[in-house]
């Protein structure tokens, strides 16, 4: 899926109320190359699963920590990202 | 440690209030403080059936107890219970309970508003509601700082949330009210002054630069210190005005009297009067050292053999050494002395070594028990006691 230079990781995606109502997903895995920016993170996983509609109202996290919207990331095999709408607890 | 008095939960099952009270409650607490959040039964006047939570599980535990270490970063609070309800919720229960303890009632006020509004603003929990029309909807929380809506959730929430922002204050910062609509996006960074928003003037008192500020704080710690440091010297040294130079500079409390203090629940029931300086405080020492330089000449006692052993006697008891003065009267003296200083050092116990002494007050003091008696020991006495006055009467 990307050339030969960059490695890719096999991540683990999960998804929370509306996206995963969006997507009918409650996770999925996905190849990602290891080496990426949280926003081109962002732009793959909301085209590959459909949540075009909310795209700008979710951030991601990685190993249960949220990302900042600036960073870019060094993903393993095993890491765990999910996609989290607006928060509504309490 | 901390660990141990923090439990944090997220269950299907309905929450028992009273239960996670109990959780929290601790003999060195004052105060325990409880948040309850409820599920509403309407939203922009659709009727709402029910809810359901989800949660992103082991990512809220982890936040929860971020939350957790925050507070206890913040405020001095004793136990913190979290508890949060998943799956389906009918309306009217509860959706969320948290009940912190601390020692006074400020800390766990405080605390259980920062717990509530860090809850929503970082915990990944969801929350749908079920209408009356089969329509459903996520809602978003406003704290919640990637939140969309913020404005329409805002005035379905502003009317409840607007009385109760302005509870917490906290020296200079102060939560935001809930009509407040522009708060600023990075609630989800570290530090609590992320959460400073305009604030309102007229509740600001003191209005200075930082300099000034920590300028003041400062001086006040140490206007504190010294206050504390003379109350020391006070109890520990006051009355000691000649103090022999090796222990002039020791904290060692060898020598405190009793003061008793306002509401003081000793079970000794003294009230002293405070001499800082008299005989009864007099230090051994220089007593003996004035006998000592009158006796150098000891020569054997020349009074009577009975009045001499009673004075040793005496002597031995109460712990009378050296030399012994030949005037008796010195001796008397002697004595007498040595007997303030040992009130002195424990007027309460007087009482009690008076009793050793004294074999009648002992004896006075013998516990009496009651004797119980059976029905029929009773009949019996009554017939005897009957029997008595007739014969007596006849």
């Amino acid at each position: 899926m990307m050339d030969g230079e960059s490695r890719d990781s096999l991540v683990k995606i999960l998804f929370f109320a509306k996206a995963r109502e969006l997507s009918g997903l409650k996770e999925s895995r996905a190849k990602l190359p290891a080496n990426i920016s949280y926003q081109s993170l962002l732009d793959t996983i909301i085209e590959k699963f459909g949540l075009e509609s909310i795209r700008d109202s979710v951030i991601l996290s990685l190993n249960e920590e949220y990302l900042a919207a600036n960073g870019t990331l060094n993903l393993s095999d095993q890491d765990e990202i999910a996609v989290i709408p607006p928060l509504s607890g309490g | 440690m901390n660990d141990s008095k923090d439990v944090i939960k997220l269950q299907t099952e309905q929450l028992n209030i009273g239960g996670i009270i109990n959780l929290v409650v601790a003999a060195n607490c004052g105060a325990i403080s409880t948040f309850i959040g409820t599920t509403r039964d309407n939203f922009e006047g659709k009727k709402v059936v029910k809810l359901e939570y989800e949660a992103y599980q082991s990512m809220a535990l982890k936040e929860l107890e971020n939350v957790c270490s925050k507070i206890r970063s913040q405020w001095d609070v004793e136990r913190i219970a979290i508890y949060h309800r998943l799956g389906v919720v009918s309306v009217t229960e509860a959706s969320v309970v948290i009940a912190i303890s601390s020692s006074h009632r400020q800390e766990s006020l405080q605390a259980t508003q920062f717990a509530i509004d860090m809850l929503k603003s970082t915990v990944p929990i969801w929350k749908k509601e079920i209408y009356d029309n089969h329509k459903s909807q996520w809602k978003e929380n406003k704290e919640c700082s990637w939140s969309t809506s913020r404005d329409e959730t805002l005035l379905a929430c502003a009317n409840v949330v607007s009385a109760n922002d302005l509870l917490l204050q906290n020296n200079h910062k102060i939560f935001p009210s809930g009509t407040n609509q522009d708060e600023n996006e990075d609630r989800m960074t570290e530090k609590r002054e992320s959460f400073d928003v305009p604030v309102n003037s007229n509740l600001v008192q003191i209005r200075v630069s930082t300099d000034e500020l920590n300028r003041r704080i400062n001086a006040f710690i140490a206007r504190k210190r010294e206050q504390n440091n003379i109350v020391n010297v006070q109890e520990f040294c006051s009355h000691r005005v000649k103090v022999d130079e090796d222990r002039a500079n020791s904290c060692a409390r060898v020598d405190a009297i009793l003061i008793r203090r306002k509401d003081s629940k000793s079970h000794v029931k003294v009230h002293r009067v405070l001499n800082p300086w008299g005989p009864q405080v007099a230090d051994l020492s220089t007593v003996q050292k004035t006998t000592r330089n009158h006796s150098n000449q000891s020569s054997p006692a020349t009074y009577l053999p009975a009045l001499e052993e009673r004075l040793v006697t005496s002597e031995n008891h109460i712990g009378v050494k050296g030399p012994v003065p030949k005037d008796v009267y010195q001796r008397l003296k002697r004595i007498e002395d040595r007997i303030l200083y040992l009130e002195s050092l424990s007027p309460e116990y007087r009482q009690f070594w008076q009793g050793q002494e004294d074999r009648s007050f002992k004896s006075s003091y013998q516990p009496v028990r009651k004797r119980t008696f059976s029905t029929a020991e009773l009949d019996t006495k009554l017939q005897e006691l009957e029997s008595k006055y007739t014969k007596k009467a006849n």
